[in-house]
């Protein structure tokens, strides 16, 4: 005979396994363990940038925070680094490819987010914030300027800061007496004109140029993320899991959407750490863009990198060439580089629609319906040079669990931090 | 069927004990009275021995394999005398068959776990040579370990399947997940990677063909252990086979892990021979942990051949 008390024990004991397979919001010590992995709180530091010897200087952010705002570094005065990276839209601009003077082939990446890994770019064609600045900025369909032209700018419209930062350079003498608009990356006249300079003012401009990426990287790593709800469920969870607290943190659908992006839908074999990212490259068969002109993703960039004048290996860097290891390293070949990406964070993702390298898709919806029944990658044999890898899996998921998915993913959003000036126009 | 079976494993028997036993008594003689090249020399020789006696073993596996196939047939066409009076003597000629197949079966496993055994005593020495001849450079002990993460945990280690284009008809599985014990959540899996139970992961390796030895380990502090996602330097030791240290090799590095498209995301590579035999690998980077494979070629003069050490993150 057992007594109604020994039963209650028993019940007691047995309740919470089977309760914790049906409460989502039941987790125990190594779920949060796991779950403290891609928290905000365990962002490393920004990464050494032994390239850029400002990288941390706050007198360059100031000034960094000025050009990146600033429409004169343009060829027609109306295009800046925050036409197409606004603060409001999380440093993107709503746009499946942007537009300034032209139309770029690729989508504008969110900036806050971008900091901690190696490579800039989809394809990673730069190694450094401060080489990846300079790319816009001679770039015909962005700030077309010419690259003499950015640089006297620089060293004309904020002399002081300039001297304050780099002292009366040679350089910068140099820089200012020129009157050419000259460019290695522009046909034609630009060109021309480049390639008619002595070497000495070439290597002035490039120097210039350099400390002008340097001093816009500068501010760029002023750029802070606040924790977003996922962040704050996780801390609910490490201090005292109660469940109403987290029930008005994340609801039902977003818990299990979480859920399923560490689990079933694999989402975190790549998007991982605290900024949903590897930061490696991978080929998941987006849409092809452009089937007349393929992009080859990192297959390019890799090239690009091995030609690039303001790498960590340059003598524009600030670095020692042993200090430049990714660079001395780089993985130069591989089937694997062909058509792959870099795994974009997904802080803040869902507040920067369109997506993919060149905004393919219009709503979270459609990148989990990618994944879910992905196609392989587009393959022509004339133009690539061997047949794409595919680095994901059917899902099968029903379509409560997709939008469960999405759900969660709008729980990565940051708030805009108002106060925060450095996402703010600066003021002159 | 020439050769038997049971003699060649009869020989090999005694030739592993023998070789056992010297080893060891070299093994002990040596701590004290050192002489490391010897050493590796006598590894060099049970090593080869070792692979003699894998050898054998795969021969009297498929001989094996040859009578299971006769006996497949002999059981068809005992099926059609039954009833008939030659059935009862040809049931037990095939159930004699049959014993001696499992006879031989026996015996090509005993002949492959003391290959194993020899092996592993003979790098057992190679370790001890190593030990003595570069006492100042082996840090390590054990097979190499994934540093305690310092702050970042898992992030960048979990793991990616690439599928290769031929594969692609193969994909209706979808991905795979693991739940460890003590969790309600999932999390991705280590697909098709799984490193065998008995991987050879020791850090000291025979060439493929006998003709280097070769020791390998991180350089990083305050241990020898390995970083994840961080790009750090090995050191390479090699020797002849002779125990000699092996002086201006040209050294290949690749890696991959088993199962996936994917390589290293960096390209290592040998940077200076810092002593003779001493090699220093820059440019090493582990983005997921898991079975990665270390394939290391070593060409000296017209000698080729291929150092291969496991390694389990
Ligand atoms: C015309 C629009 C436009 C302008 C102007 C522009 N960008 Fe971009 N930005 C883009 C696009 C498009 C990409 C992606 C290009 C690619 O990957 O090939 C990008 C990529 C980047 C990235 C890489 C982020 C990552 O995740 O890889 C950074 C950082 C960045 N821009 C900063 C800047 C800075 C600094 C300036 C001003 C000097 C600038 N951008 C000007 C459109 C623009
Ligand atoms: C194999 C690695 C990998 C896996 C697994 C993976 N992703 Fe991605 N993800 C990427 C890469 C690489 C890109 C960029 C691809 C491109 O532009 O072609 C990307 C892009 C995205 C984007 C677009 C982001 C933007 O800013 O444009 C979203 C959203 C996204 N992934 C969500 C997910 C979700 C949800 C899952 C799980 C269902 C998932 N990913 C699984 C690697 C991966």
């Amino acid at each position: 005979m057992i007594r109604p008390a020994v039963l209650f024990l028993l019940l007691a004991f047995t309740l919470p396994t089977t309760q914790a397979e049906q409460n989502p919001y039941t987790f125990t010590e190594a779920d949060i363990q796991f779950l403290s992995m891609f928290t905000l709180d365990n962002l490393p530091d920004l990464p050494d940038a032994p390239s850029n010897r400002l990288a941390d200087n706050d007198q360059a952010a100031r000034l960094g925070h000025q050009l990146f705002f600033d429409t004169g570094l343009s060829a027609n005065g109306e295009v800046a680094c925050s036409t197409c990276h606004q603060p409001e839209r999380y440093f993107t601009d709503g746009l499946p490819q942007s537009q300034a003077l032209g139309t770029t082939r690729r989508n504008a990446p969110s900036i806050p987010s971008a900091l901690h890994g190696p490579w800039q770019f989809w394809d990673g064609r730069t190694d450094s914030l401060w080489a990846q600045a300079l790319s816009p900025l001679e770039d015909l369909n962005e700030h077309g300027m010419d690259r003499t032209s950015a640089a006297r700018y620089f060293v004309t419209e904020y002399r002081d800061e300039y001297e304050a930062l780099f002292g009366a350079s040679d350089e910068a003498e140099r820089v200012r007496a020129l009157t050419e608009s000259a460019s290695p990356k522009q046909p034609g006249e630009p060109a021309q004109a480049w390639s008619d300079l002595d070497e000495a003012d070439r290597d002035a401009v490039n120097r210039v140029f350099a400390q002008l990426g340097k001093v816009i990287m500068a501010y760029e790593r002023k750029l802070d993320l606040e924790p977003a709800r996922f962040d704050r469920f996780v801390n609910a969870l490490q201090e005292d899991k109660e469940e109403s607290r987290l029930r008005n943190l994340l609801t039902d659908d977003e818990v299990n959407g979480m859920r399923l992006f560490m689990g079933k839908a694999n989402c975190a074999s790549c998007h991982n750490g605290p900024l949903f990212t590897n930061f490696e490259f991978h080929n998941i068969g987006a849409p092809e863009a452009d089937r007349k002109n393929v992009d080859l993703g990192r297959f390019e960039g890799v090239a690009e990198l091995q030609d690039n004048t303001f790498t960590c290996l340059s003598d524009y860097s600030d670095a020692d060439p042993e200090q430049c290891e990714e660079m001395r390293f780089l993985k130069q070949q591989g089937p694997e580089l062909v058509g792959a990406f870099k795994t974009p964070s997904l802080r803040n993702v869902n507040e920067t629609a369109p997506y993919m390298q060149a905004g393919q898709l219009a709503t979270l919806m459609d990148v989990i319906a990618h994944y879910n029944t992905p196609t392989p990658p587009f393959y022509d044999r004339e133009q690539h040079p061997s047949r794409p890898h595919f680095d994901i899996l059917p899902l099968k998921l029903t379509v409560e669990e997709q939008e469960q998915l999405a759900a969660f993913l709008a729980t990565l959003t940051s708030p805009i931090p108002d106060q925060d000036k450095w996402w703010q126009a600066p003021t002159r | 069927m020439s050769l038997n079976p049971l003699r060649i494993w009869l020989g090999a028997l005694m030739c592993v004990w023998t070789f056992i036993a010297q080893a060891e008594s070299e093994a002990h003689h040596h701590a004290s009275d050192t002489d490391a090249q010897a050493l590796m020399h006598k590894a060099g020789h049970i090593l080869s021995q070792a692979q003699a006696l894998e050898l054998e073993s795969v021969a009297v596996f498929r001989n094996a394999n040859d009578l299971l196939n006769r006996i497949k047939t002999l059981r068809m066409t005992q099926r059609e005398l039954a009833g008939t009076e030659q059935e009862a003597a040809f049931t037990d000629m095939v159930n004699a068959l049959n014993t001696q197949r499992e006879h031989w079966q026996t015996q090509g496993a005993h002949l492959r776990r003391y290959s194993g055994e020899l092996k592993t005593e003979a790098l057992g020495l190679m370790e001890i040579g190593f030990r003595q001849a570069w006492s100042d450079k082996v840090n390590l002990r054990g097979p190499m370990q994934l540093m305690p993460e310092s702050g970042q945990v898992m992030a960048h280690n979990a793991q990616v399947r690439s599928v290769h284009p031929t594969m692609l008809n193969r994909m209706d599985d979808g991905p795979d997940t693991r739940q460890d014990a003590g969790m309600t959540m999932s999390m991705p899996g280590m697909s098709g990677q799984q490193a065998p139970e008995d991987l050879d992961i020791s850090t000291f390796q025979a060439s493929r063909n006998l003709n280097f030895f070769a020791h390998v380990e991180p350089i990083t502090k305050p241990h020898p252990m390995v970083p994840l996602n961080e790009i750090h330097e090995w050191r390479l030791l090699i020797s002849d086979a002779d125990g000699q240290p092996l002086t201006g090799a040209n050294i290949v590095i690749d890696g991959h892990m088993p199962g996936h498209v994917h390589g290293l995301p960096t390209q290592p590579r040998v940077t200076t021979e810092v002593a003779p035999g001493e090699y220093l690998i820059e440019g090493i980077k582990f983005q997921m942990t898991g079975w990665w494979v270390m394939q290391i070629d070593v060409t000296r003069g017209d000698i080729q051949d291929a150092l291969v050490f496991n390694v389990v993150l």
